[in-house]
């Protein structure tokens, strides 16, 4: 059996990585202890963040040398995910420069949009052609398609150290492998079956086998294909969860660790998990991050979490606990400036700030703590403002709509999505197949979020997808 | 900002072999306007080695025989799929099975005796269970309210209950009859479909666990209560070292071939299904409801039992798709008989019925009830005891 050290150096998704290998019958241990590491036979550096705080925090725990030391010298056999990967070019330029481990000849550059009209960060499902023969992708077929979120991407020197390619605007860098040292762009670990099949893969690769078969040439990847993202929203009041109608009534609608498996099963593309409470019962992110952690151990899926979260610290429990984005609202439009520090520290890319718009005086309007209170503004100036402090993503829900299957309201998510270069999510009303295509099509998101359709209607997200897909969207 | 009242709806599509719908699950058409699961019946009939499929079945069944009380548990409903299955594993691959029976508790007296003859023939342990009929009548409600469907208990049920029992009587290998890639395509066609958690939850369970349906039920039900519909836990089916695989995944499956075989050797016998052409009568016959169930369908999604059969044997070259088309305008549709039945049951009138599956019905789909007539009651009707 392989002992994998996941080196934690405060930069997220170790929660959701250690389970992953667990998944696989791997003994796993999370650490920044230099004995740990050099006692390990595999070496995984996960990481959800900025690039500079990235170098800094490993810098701070005198990391940088055993890494070195154990795969560089010694030859272990590493993974690099996400950030994890970038680290390793000779230097980043997310919010400034900065000195990368300098272990591949390559930089981490914003991703090049081209003439397309893409959003700035990639978020969602894309396909990956990759190089016949590479032992990371060995036994998958055709482009199987993985998990991201990043608005970087590593440039490399050396393209025949590149493993898998995919295209969002422009070509880019998916999959590398340079000996020892393999990275992935992806989140395996929230990829689902294609993404386990990589972990294991990694798991099984050794150093001391005869070198792989030569491997083939890349394969050409697709233009984009951006593929619209499905998303159930899971409703957490006490120890279940609920459905509400205009965050009102509400409906017991399942188990808080059942239910998100079921969806994984039925090949969800994410899930938003919200605390509906916590911010009106002021009382943090403890019970949230208990969910978090269960759903993290079964669902190997991406998750985005929100609910009375207030500060840095109540993100960076979220992030620890296995959420690869959190979701803000209140505490946003309380202090804005909250949206920056926490894009500086953890990258905006993880950054959901959730806008929940009701009808007022007949004008729409942006209401906080579950709907409850009004704040006077206006939801495209709020959503162009939270894009500008630094929102990765906006979660656009209308409390009118929001569980009476009227369809999206659809004028609002158009007005928003025009407004901002981020992706949005549309939430709230959804309630026949139909509207899911409308919000994607006419009301221009991202990505769709439903409930009720999937708990009050003979209908879940692969079958929906399926609808989706004959109407021409792409879905994963 | 205007608002929108969201594109019009367009007529469903067919596929342009086999006749179903688009409404069916995950249907997807290719350039052709041929559908995914003809195509998976195609890589079934072109591309699958199955003298090596059937080796591969010699030396897993040989891995098991003898080591364990059981050398495999079948679960077992009595119609014609399980009871081949049976057969087979006992007479052609000389296994012992525990045979396990989940009594969703509206079996025909056809069935029943099939059932009876078969293990009584074959020789075979048998079991069977009924969980109680006054909480399967609450979660009933509960799932047609949510989802349209009234069958959870009996979903759950089979597949989860066989599982328990394979813990509990320590017999690691399961095998079922068909895979679901005959009928749907949940799955894809070139991996061997495993009969584990994950299909459960992806579409055998209406997307309802026991410990989701516990609290939507309420009512003083507990979880206890639910216990024969809840999938084992992880931990207890990795204990078990458990393979639950299909037949059909290492023998070409065919049900007009493998009814004719059944029927000469172990007696077995079809019956009359409402909304469906006598020739079809060894299809479905478990169930006293599967003429209001495949009503439901009827109304939710346009397609009928006599559609679905059709596609199969257009398929398989028996019917032409003029045949099918003609078929289906004179079997499908009809109201069942049998749905009087269900609402006295259920507690239910017809007009609360109807608002229920009018609110389940699935874009692009319309129903339009002014169209539907009545059917013709079944000759056992009368038999039926559910209370």
């Amino acid at each position: 059996m392989s002992r994998v050290a996941i080196i934690d150096y405060g930069m997220g998704n170790l929660y959701s990585v250690a389970k992953a290998f667990e998944a696989l019958h791997a003994e796993v241990v999370v650490t920044d202890d230099p004995e740990q590491i050099r006692t390990a036979d595999r070496v995984v550096l996960p990481g959800v963040g900025a690039f500079g705080e990235g170098m800094k925090n490993l810098a701070a725990r005198g990391l940088t040398k055993v890494l070195e030391n154990e795969i560089l010298c010694h030859g272990k056999p590493f993974l690099g995910i996400c950030l994890g990967m970038q680290l390793l070019a000779r230097e980043g330029f997310e919010h400034g420069h900065h000195e990368g481990l300098g272990w591949l000849k390559a930089s981490v550059r914003p991703l090049d949009l081209g003439q397309s009209r893409l959003r700035k960060i990639q978020i969602g499902w894309n396909d990956v052609a990759h190089r016949p023969g590479s032992a990371l992708f060995a036994g998958l077929q055709g482009t199987p398609s993985f998990y991201f979120v990043h608005g970087y991407h590593l440039v490399t020197d050396e393209p025949g150290s590149v493993t898998g390619v995919s295209h969002y605007g422009s070509r880019f860098v998916a999959a590398i492998q340079q000996g020892n040292i393999f990275g992935v762009q992806f989140h395996p670990e929230k990829s689902q079956e294609s993404g386990l099949a990589i972990l294991k893969n990694f798991l099984r690769w050794r150093p001391d086998l005869p070198s792989d078969p030569v491997m083939g040439d890349l394969p050409n990847v697709p233009e984009t294909s951006v593929k619209a993202r499905l998303i159930p929203t899971l409703l957490l009041e006490g120890s279940r969860l609920v459905k509400t109608v205009q965050f009102g009534l509400r409906r017991d609608v399942g188990d808080p660790v059942k239910a998100p498996m079921v969806y994984d099963a039925q090949m969800a593309d994410e899930l938003v998990y919200l605390d509906i409470t916590a911010t009106i019962e002021d009382r943090g992110v403890d019970r949230l991050e208990e969910a978090v952690r269960r759903v993290t151990g079964e669902c190997f899926m991406p998750l985005t979490a929100g609910g009375g979260i207030r500060s840095v610290e109540d993100i960076r429990q979220l992030l620890t606990a296995g959420a690869d984005k959190v979701s803000i609202n209140s505490a946003a439009v309380e202090r804005p400036a909250l949206i920056g520090e926490a894009a500086r520290l953890f990258g905006r890319q993880c950054l959901m700030v959730s806008i929940d718009v009701r009808t007022n005086h007949r004008r729409r309007e942006v209401f906080t703590h579950g709907g409850r209170r009004s704040t006077g503004l206006d939801p495209v100036e709020w959503a162009k403002q939270a894009a500008a402090a630094g929102a990765g993503e906006i979660l656009l829900t209308s409390i009118d709509r929001e569980g009476t299957f009227r369809g999206y309201d659809i004028g609002l998510t158009k007005a928003v999505t025009e407004a901002v270069d981020i992706p949005v999510v549309a939430s709230g009303g959804a309630g026949k197949l139909r509207d899911l295509v409308d919000a994607v099509v006419a009301g221009g998101a991202s990505a769709v979020a439903a409930a009720s359709l999937f708990h009050f209607r003979d209908h879940s997200p692969i079958k929906a997808k399926a609808f989706m897909k004959r109407t021409g969207i792409h879905t994963r | 900002m205007s608002d929108t009242t969201g594109s019009p709806p367009t007529a469903p599509r067919r596929c342009a072999r086999c006749l179903l719908l688009e409404t069916h699950d995950t249907l997807v058409f290719d350039e052709a306007g041929v559908c995914n699961v003809c195509r998976n019946i195609e890589h079934k009939q072109q591309k699958i080695d199955w003298q090596a499929r059937e080796q591969e079945l010699h030396t897993l069944l040989d891995s098991y025989r003898g080591k364990y009380a059981y050398d495999c548990l079948v679960p077992f409903s009595g119609g014609k799929d399980s009871t081949f299955t049976l057969y087979a594993l006992v007479k052609s691959y000389g296994l012992k099975p525990l045979v396990v029976c989940f009594d969703h508790g509206f079996m025909r007296p056809v069935v029943l005796a099939n059932t009876e003859r078969t293990v009584r023939q074959l020789g075979v342990d048998f079991l069977k269970f009924r969980a109680d009929w006054k909480v399967v009548k609450k979660v009933m409600l509960e799932s047609l309210k949510r989802k349209g469907d009234f069958c959870w208990h009996c979903h759950t049920g089979i597949f989860a209950f066989p599982m328990q029992m394979a813990i509990k009587f320590d017999v690691p290998l399961v095998i079922w009859g068909q895979p679901s890639t005959e009928y749907n395509a949940f799955f894809r066609a070139d991996e061997p479909e495993m009969v584990d958690e994950k299909r459960f939850n992806r579409y055998v369970n209406l997307g309802i666990t026991a410990e989701d349906m516990v609290g939507m039920v309420g009512d003083g039900i507990e979880l206890r209560d639910l216990e024969p519909f809840r999938y084992p836990s992880k931990e207890a089916l990795r204990a078990l070292g458990y393979r639950s695989i299909c037949l059909g995944t290492y023998i070409p499956w065919d049900v007009k071939e493998q009814t004719r075989i059944i029927e000469k050797e172990l007696d077995w016998r079809g019956d009359l299904v409402e909304g469906v052409p006598e020739a079809y009568s060894y299809e479905k016959i478990e169930c006293a409801m599967q003429g209001v169930r495949d009503y439901l369908r009827f109304i939710k999604r346009g397609m009928g039992r006599t559609n679905h059969l059709a596609t199969i044997d257009i398929r398989d070259g028996r019917l032409t798709r003029e045949q099918g088309l003609r078929m289906m305008e004179e079997h499908d549709g009809k109201r069942p008989a049998s749905l009087d039945v269900f609402l006295r049951f259920m507690g239910l009138t017809e007009a609360e019925f109807n608002a229920i599956a009018m609110q389940h019905v699935v874009d692009p789909h319309r129903h339009d009830p002014s169209r539907v007539q009545r059917g013709p009651e079944l000759p056992d009707q009368h038999l039926w005891k559910l209370e």
